[in-house]
């Protein structure tokens, strides 16, 4: 048997039933029957029990009932990103002590990775199966962003629409910060470690930790990042 | 090979897949009406693992069932109350998973047992009676 097909199959399985919002333990449960399966039977994961996807959606296991979907975590991190988008085009006219300007053309641009961000729990979990349209999304929206910056127009008379960038950056800086809390506060009440059965945890206490920190200071990226660039455009004018 | 009653089996090396693999090939949607009455059939005995549920009905003349058909079968049963498991640590190797019959899973299994029986008789007798056939015109 090829342990790193069986491993790469596992992990799947393990994706498959997160993203249908599986409790850990369930989840370990779920690992730890097909493993002494495939010991016992001698067979390969996809002969004994198929796809990773056919067989997660026939265990239909049930999703965790008290804690916030996945899809929902990432639609409040997605807001946080798309608020913090914006946030970047208003730190220099801030720092310079003018309006932002904006041009039609620049707009449309700014449009796709803001639509790709806002859709991303739609297609959430189409692009965790195939990293490959994960990274060509990627791509898509930081080409998009690169362009909106060359239609940025150079001054009042070019721009489409003038706004005061001060009321950009409170409005976003706000929904960056109730974003982050709101992401932090549904990481911590979703902490689900994937546990088998016997007491034996399927990631080490140490390991559990580190995931939870992670979860808090990812939470607070956005605002970290948008203290650190306001902090360089008010420095470097 | 596991026990076919009352103990559990045991969990010197089980049988391959393919040692199990029987030539009898019964129509799927047969298998699929009696599969889930076989299995609690196949736990009346004592909790058992997934696999020896497998090689007991493979035993039976039933074929091979796939793992991937079995465990979602179990995970309802479980669900409904007719299943209670118990994980107990294996040999060296991962642990096995042992369901056993609850008293609902039991009382279902006379039930369905009693309506299969009585299913099955009114199939017989029906196949049997060669007047339910139609006549062939002159």
């Amino acid at each position: 048997m090829n342990a790193t097909h069986e491993k790469k199959w596992l992990d799947e399985l393990a994706v498959e039933l997160r993203l249908r919002d599986v409790p850990g333990s369930a989840i370990g449960d779920a690992l730890a029957s097909v493993k002494e399966f495939l010991a016992d039977s001698g067979q390969s994961p996809d002969e004994a029990f198929g796809s990773p996807r056919e067989y997660a959606a026939d265990l239909n296991l049930p999703p965790i009932s008290s804690a916030t979907p996945l899809s929902a975590m990432v639609r409040f991190s997605a807001i946080g990103l798309v608020a913090f988008l914006i946030f970047t085009q208003a730190t220099w006219p801030l720092a310079a002590g003018r309006d932002l300007h904006l041009a039609a053309a620049q707009l449309a641009w700014f449009a796709i990775p803001v639509a790709a961000v806002i859709c991303l729990p739609l297609y959430l979990g189409f692009a965790t199966r195939r990293p490959w349209a994960l990274a060509a999304i990627a791509a898509l929206c930081a080409a998009a962003g690169a362009l909106s910056t060359i239609f940025a127009p150079d001054s009042a008379a070019d721009a489409w629409v003038s706004v005061n960038p001060l009321i950009v950056v409170v409005v976003t800086g706000a929904i960056m910060i109730a974003a982050a809390i709101v992401t932090m506060r549904t990481a911590i009440a979703n902490d689900d470690p994937i546990r088998e059965p016997l007491g034996s945890p399927a990631v080490t206490q140490d390991a559990a930790v580190f995931g939870r920190l992670g979860g808090i200071v990812g939470a607070w990226l956005f605002p970290l990042f948008s203290v650190v660039l306001l902090a360089a455009a008010m420095l470097t004018r | 090979m596991p026990s076919s009653h009352s103990s559990p089996p045991s969990q010197s090396t089980p049988p391959s897949a393919a040692e199990l693999a029987v030539e009898t090939a019964w129509p799927s949607d047969w298998i699929r009406a009696a599969l889930g009455l076989c299995t609690l059939q196949a736990l009346e005995a004592g909790p058992t693992y997934g696999y020896a549920i497998i090689a007991k009905l493979a035993e039976a003349g039933l074929g091979m069932v796939k793992g991937g058909t079995l465990y979602p079968l179990l995970t309802r049963f479980e669900s409904a109350g007719w299943l209670e498991v118990d994980w107990r640590p294996g040999d060296g190797g991962p642990g096995r998973k042992y369901f056993a019959l609850t008293r609902d899973g039991r009382n279902e299994l006379d039930r369905q047992r009693l309506a299969w029986q009585s299913f099955s008789r009114l199939t017989t007798n029906f196949l049997a009676d060669r007047t339910t056939q139609p006549k062939e015109r002159s």
